[in-house]
């Protein structure tokens, strides 16, 4: 019988391909993205009870949390306007990365295997995944700076042309600089889409590496470190949730005007 | 080794790669929608009622302040009028004390001056009376004197003697 077996081996780079549905692969990481989906769904309907006057010790725990994050993103914006209009983005972010990174610890739910293979596995173990989180992390950012500065004001923001025509005018000098400008928002381009690679690697390689590092220490020492392996694998899936949601927001803060 | 060859070997697939966005744009959805929204909602209606809350009993302490004010106003007012109209009855009575006295000293005098008069007339009236029935029994007296013991030629020469004195006088 192979349907339920305990999993020892290390996992690989590449998520597992559990089943194709007309040609489009579903991993175990996607599946187990579609658990999480339906938590934060059974969530969502437990929100529809939570109340204003008796709320109950789960609701506190939950708005403890929602304080929590928009206190953080004040330190990042400095208003509290601006940080509730972070908040759906970089509180997405750190839920579901959080929730990615600590569900693995539930006992035996990585363990579950269909024909032979791993039907669930922490999302953020996959680079496919954490390049997704962090392509929707700048396509937001973006569409929030076009929002900002108008579609112009964005693209103007990256192809300095007219700061160029403006220092020709203004003599050798400040077309020097306005040319240095206009290399620099050139780089720009480069810089943006270097945060997608970024975001995504240093999640990825976090997660990944600190999963076969699990594996490995669990494997020598297995009656020695799993309470104190678990916890710092619970700390480091909180920090890592939190940093990608800091960076995300600072992205955020320098992509819109800085009065808004 | 460029960059897509390092996708390739950690397991990039765009497939897989755009099925994962499209989850977290779900979760993206549901969050914003049913989460952070509501969550956002009850915490400033809470907030709402604790300001109200705060802000009533802002309220209600004030007006006990000024309540206590407005009563510390109306003792010590109280007390002030109450001082004045004492003040005022002790002036009044002092003053109706005075008046009385005057009056009593004026009916005192009044009665005095009429006493002294009613005295006075009685005294006259008296005297005349007295002198009125001294003339009578001293003239009766002499009468009989002179009648009884007088020899006739002195009863002539005294009345003139007397004619004479009177006449003098």
């Amino acid at each position: 019988m192979d349907f339920i077996q305990l999993k020892r081996e290390l996992p690989g780079v590449s998520p597992e391909i559990v089943f194709n549905i007309f040609g489009f692969p579903v991993s175990n990481t996607f599946l187990m993205g579609l658990f999480i989906i339906g938590l934060l769904l059974l969530f969502a309907l437990s929100v529809r009870k939570f109340s204003v006057k008796k709320p109950s010790g789960f609701q506190t725990f939950i708005e403890f949390l929602y304080e929590g994050i928009l206190g953080l993103l004040d330190q990042i914006s400095g208003s509290r306007k601006m940080s509730e209009k972070l908040l759906p983005l970089i509180g997405s972010l750190f839920v579901y990365i959080g929730l990615s990174n600590l569900i693995e610890l539930i006992p035996g739910l990585s363990n579950i295997t269909l024909n032979g293979k791993q039907i669930f596995r922490s999302p953020t173990t996959d680079f496919n995944t954490t390049f997704g989180l962090a392509f929707a992390t700048v396509a937001i950012i973006q569409m929030a700076s076009i929002q900002s500065w108008g579609f112009f004001g964005h693209v103007g923001k990256y192809l300095q042309f007219r700061r160029l025509i403006e220092g020709a005018k203004n003599g050798f000098a400040d077309f020097f600089m306005a040319f240095i400008e206009f290399l620099i928002g050139m780089t720009d381009i480069i810089s943006d889409v270097a945060k997608i690679i970024s975001l995504s690697f240093r999640l990825f390689g976090n997660i990944y590496a600190g999963q076969v590092m699990a594996i490995i220490m669990l494997g020598a020492l297995a009656y020695l470190l799993p309470a104190v392996w678990s916890s710092l694998g619970i700390f480091f899936g909180l920090v890592q949730a939190i940093v990608f949601g800091s960076l995300a927001a600072t992205y955020f803060m320098i992509a819109v005007k800085p009065e808004e | 080794m460029d960059l897509l060859e390092v996708f390739a070997k950690i397991g990039f697939d765009w497939k897989l790669a755009l099925a994962n966005l499209v989850n977290f744009f779900i979760i993206f959805y549901i969050l914003k929608r049913f989460a952070f929204k509501p969550i956002g909602e009850i915490i400033k209606a809470r907030q709402g009622q604790i300001d109200q809350g705060l802000a009533d009993a802002e309220n209600a302490k004030n007006a006990f302040l000024s309540a206590e004010k407005e009563k510390e106003e109306i003792i010590t007012l109280s007390r002030k009028e109450a001082h004045e109209i004492i003040e005022k009855g002790r002036k009044q009575a002092n003053e109706l004390a005075d008046k009385a006295a005057k009056e009593a000293f004026a009916i005192k005098n009044e009665m005095l001056a009429d006493a002294r008069k009613t005295i006075e007339a009685e005294k006259k009236e008296m005297f005349e009376e007295v002198k009125e029935n001294a003339a009578e029994l001293i003239t009766a007296g002499v009468e009989r004197i002179i009648k009884e013991e007088l020899p006739s030629q002195a009863r002539i020469k005294i009345p003139e003697r007397l004619i004479r004195q009177k006449q003098k006088v």
